[in-house]
């Protein structure tokens, strides 16, 4: 785990990052702050007492190789702003894909036309870019640059290669590389203006096997905030293995048991977990509504005293990693539960400011035709004190979790609902026999008081997670030590 | 705007004068074959949370794909800047790329002969000129309504409202050329019901083309409002294998594994177990699926795909057997079969049994099941589609003697898409329609619970 000073003070470049921000998204189309700052009051007219403006430039592209061979690459490009009022609770969002002085006054005029209200221009009090002593949690490397198409091709066929020569069960793989370099910038009406450089590199694979006549197949990536350069020939290979190794797991699986049991869940990428039990339920927006399951209960002892459970977003590299939110303010590492106490929500600025609280740069947003909404960033539970062999030890009779998937959670209810597609039996605190994919599911607040032991083998996922709320889809970051949590319904045939 | 055409008219004019000049960009660059696909769209949305408008939208989109083939290799690019210089970026960046990729036998324009000729009128465009405020006016027509409807309604997640309308081009360097004008309108409600320490949401939404077709407001409120209020209460039943009555919006999310296991995309890359599946028995004989894509106003009509290949009115399940695949012509080549016109997706599928009579509606449908569970949701879990096994978290009813005992949650149902399919006693007649899947309830032998 990275340390939050230490993330920041390794990359001194912020200076630098700012102004690539904004030689792509206002030096390019001839827009300068005064332009924005105007399209702003316009917008904020009589009515509203919030107003931001959010603007994005993304390239991406992808390579995809099956049957040994890359046949298919797509190429992605797309620039566009958003600009949104709040009145109160009310959030009005207008977009356009065309950046210029033209097109902000125009969806300005647009934003003030609506509602009711007379409308008068109000400037914003200052106009100052926000620049702050804080380092960077990543650099501004472009993945699609560092390395053309044909290395990038080379490196999946590399990872093909591997794959079969470590089985000759191996008769498919699947692989996908893609790049993708973003670009914002955030002003809003308090003066603050600021822009961040967004690398993200993901590597998916997927492995089938077979035997006999039985299929099976593994999956899962490695990514996060950087170039292309950052993956070891031993990572790799590590890597594809590990995914070998599952896909052939499987082959040997029988039908898992049915019923209330306990579940060891291993560690690191099954920290989905978390995000979908208990995360969800502290971001605020479903918290000042009421509707989440952890609403009103900030101070009271939600878990038992040995879990600790953080959200951040300065991780180096991570991939839920940001150096400002998308409403222009500084991520941190803010503890959410603490020693089983329930400490603080993940704020976006619309919130915090209806809770009473700080932002805790948790606003993130899909893209600029979309409004910012309270998101995790990395979330993660702190060591335990167990060995994690202990923890396994400890079961007479469950289910050993090493990958879970399919997540999803309904806040309001509490229940959550996983598969976990790589599981295997614990008899008499060994593991045993693999188990077919089977649901696993829960009711969030009584999975975290059932939590029973937890290990000291905190590890961060690699960089897979995408996380969908209302329709908008964002990378995330995930992590857990070993944990043994009783009490949950597991869905097999058996 | 140019005099004597409507607003969509004058916009797919400048559509196809962009594809033109990307399509002769990338010929001049060496491209033997061109495919440029165009969304123009403008949409509206308000959420109405606790009588506040909590999201209010408005936004127009362009975007273009474009596909080159070049040396029998194949790219994609996609761009929102449609200015000439933004449709060099990308032929430029498919072009190139085409230079890295390996030469693929199944990478062609599709000949002429399978392209579409004739072109049904579906009417699909039927846009709403509301305005944010009206649109607001009508989320909350639907969110009073579920406020009003009981005492336990004492807060909701929201009610969206959405209107979208635009066109659509595809062209090729082989000289098809058409515009689809579109508008699609959706309303969603989601309320809480609070009970004793707990709370329950419920959700129930529509869509339509034409925003007459919608469901009323007060409805959507009040059959989301009735699913809240009767999951309170939920309770975990006893781990044990016993039959299910699937709601027809929940068979509906059976009926679409189906379709991923007979899409090309699976089939071809071996993710499916109906792979060699044609003709096989997959239902037993008194199950019937039927596609029709030209459906006027249907939700998944269209007159052709995304490489202009028309759709095809077919029976895709006859007396239980499988008689045919969702394949785009890519897939088509791969596996070496016909393509059916599904580039973009199934068309409007119906399922039907030859045994169902007008009067099985759900509680005719709940005597047929006696004893059992009725699942009205199901949430998260996993199906694996080589294989087939199925395992996913519901929520619903526990039944006895063909009524409502009481609401069940927490729990896990498992079983095998196989015998699952295999399995289905009976099909009422309570259909809905859910984007391109009109379904009724479904009544399965057997399941295993998880439980306590």
């Amino acid at each position: 785990m990275s340390d939050v000073k230490q993330a920041r003070a390794m990359n001194p470049a912020r200076e630098n990052v700012l102004t690539l921000a904004r030689a792509a998204l206002l030096d390019r189309h001839a827009v300068d702050e005064t332009a924005l700052f105007s399209a702003l009051g316009i917008a904020l007219g009589q009515r509203g007492d919030f107003a931001d403006i959010f603007l994005k430039e993304t390239a991406a592209e992808s390579w995809s190789l099956e049957g040994g061979t890359v046949r298919a690459s797509s190429y992605r490009c797309d620039a566009g702003f958003g600009l949104r009022v709040l009145n109160g609770e009310e959030a009005t969002l207008a977009s356009s894909q065309r950046i210029d002085a033209t097109s902000l006054r125009h969806v300005a005029l647009q934003l003030r036309g609506t509602g009711s209200g007379t409308h008068s221009f109000r400037t914003p009090t200052s106009a100052c870019m926000q620049t702050s002593s804080a380092g960077l949690c990543y650099g501004p490397a472009h993945p699609l640059e560092t390395m053309d198409g044909v290395r990038k091709i080379a490196l999946l066929k590399t990872l093909d290669e591997i794959a079969r020569a470590t089985d000759s069960r191996v008769i498919d793989v699947h692989a996908v590389l893609s790049a993708v370099h973003e670009t914002i910038w955030v002003a809003r009406c308090d003066g603050m203006s600021s822009g961040d450089v967004r690398p993200m590199l993901s590597l998916w694979i997927n492995v089938r096997v077979k035997s006999g006549a039985r299929v099976e197949s593994a999956s899962g990536g490695i990514g996060g905030r950087y170039g292309v350069e950052t993956w070891s020939d031993q990572e790799l290979r590590a890597f594809v293995g590990a995914r070998v190794q599952a896909a052939l797991t499987k082959l040997e699986s029988r039908p898992a048991p049915a019923g209330k049991m306990t579940v060891v869940v291993g560690p690191g990428w099954n920290g989905v977990l978390l995000h979908e039990a208990v995360g969800h339920g502290l971001e605020a927006d479903g918290v000042r509504r009421g509707t989440s399951a952890f609403a009103g209960r900030l101070g009271e002892k939600v878990a038992g005293a040995n879990v600790t459970i953080v959200d951040d977003g300065t991780l180096l590299n991570g991939r839920g990693s940001l150096n400002i939110d998308d409403e222009g303010y500084l991520t941190r590492r803010t503890t959410l539960i603490e020693d089983g106490v329930l400490r603080a929500y993940m704020q976006d600025a619309l919130s915090a400011r209806m809770m009473g609280m700080e932002p805790t740069g948790n606003g993130r947003r899909e893209g600029y035709a979309s409004l910012p909404l309270p998101r995790m960033t990395n979330t993660f539970m702190l060591n335990g004190d167990y060995e994690p062999e202990e923890v396994i030890g400890s079961v007479r009779s469950g289910i050993y979790v090493s990958g879970l998937e399919g997540g999803q959670v309904d806040i309001t209810s509490g229940q959550f609902v996983f598969e976990a597609s790589e599981a295997y039996l614990i008899e008499n605190g060994k593991i045993t026999a693999p188990v077919k994919g089977a649901t696993i599911t829960g009711h969030g607040p009584d999975t975290i008081r059932n939590i029973s032991m937890i290990g000291n083998d905190l590890a961060c996922d690699r960089g897979r997670a995408t996380c969908t709320k209302a329709g908008q889809s964002i990378p995330v970051g995930v992590g857990q030590p070993t944990l043994r949590v009783d009490e949950m319904t597991v869905g097999g045939t058996a | 705007m140019e005099p004597g055409m409507t607003q969509w008219q004058s916009v797919a004019a400048e559509l196809e004068r962009s594809a033109g000049r990307a399509i002769e960009f990338a010929q001049r660059s060496g491209a033997e074959g061109t495919r440029v696909e165009v969304e123009a769209a403008e949409s509206s949305t308000v959420t109405v949370t606790n009588r506040v408008q909590t999201e209010r939208s408005f936004r127009g989109t362009f975007e273009m794909t474009i596909t080159v083939v070049r040396d029998g290799k194949r790219a994609f690019a996609k761009s929102s800047d449609l200015s000439n210089d933004g449709l060099r970026k990308i032929v430029d960046a498919a072009i190139e790329n085409t230079a890295a990729t390996e030469p693929d036998p199944a990478a062609g324009l599709a000949d002429s002969l399978e392209l579409a000729k004739v072109f049904p009128e579906l009417d699909l465009y039927h846009p709403l000129d509301w305005s944010l405020d009206d649109i607001g006016a009508h989320a909350q027509r639907a969110e009073d309504a579920a406020l009003a409807h009981g005492p336990s309604i004492k807060a909701s997640k929201g009610v969206t409202v959405r209107t979208v309308s635009g066109v659509s081009l595809l062209a090729t360097s082989g000289g098809f050329s058409a515009t689809t004008p579109w508008s699609a309108h959706s309303i969603a409600c989601a309320p809480v019901a609070f009970g004793a320490g707990e709370k329950q949401i419920g959700f129930w939404s529509d869509t339509s083309r034409a925003f007459d077709d919608l469901a009323t407001p007060e409805e959507v409120g009040a059959v989301a409002a009735r699913r809240a209020m009767d999951a309170l209460g939920a309770t975990q039943i006893p781990t044990q294998l016993c039959p299910v009555l699937f709601e027809a919006s929940a068979s509906v999310e059976l009926l679409s594994e189906l379709v991923s296991l007979a899409s090309g995309d699976a089939l071809d890359r071996g993710g499916s177990f109906l792979k060699g599946g044609i003709d096989s028995p997959v239902f037993p004989p008194h199950v019937q699926l039927r596609e029709d894509p030209f459906i006027r106003r249907g939700m998944a009509s269209r007159c052709f795909d995304s490489d202009g290949i028309p759709g095809l009115r077919r029976a895709v399940v006859e007396d239980g057997r499988l008689k045919g695949y969702f394949l785009g012509l890519y897939a088509a080549r791969r596996l070496q079969l016909t393509p059916t016109g599904n580039g973009y997706g199934p068309h409007n599928l119906e399922l039907s049994s030859t045994q169902a009579r007008p009067g099985d509606d759900f509680t005719a449908m709940m005597r047929r099941l006696h004893r059992g569970l009725v699942v009205t949701q199901m949430v998260g879990g996993g199906v694996n589609r080589l294989t087939g096994d199925f395992s996913r978290g519901a929520k619903g009813f526990w039944v006895e003697n063909g009524e409502i005992r009481f609401p069940v949650g927490g729990i896990t149902i498992a079983s095998n898409l196989r015998q699952m399919f295999g399995g289905v006693q009976a099909i009422g007649s309570d259909a809905i329609t859910r984007r391109w899947a009109t379904s009724g309830s479904w009544l399965i032998d057997a399941m295993k619970i998880g439980g306590v």
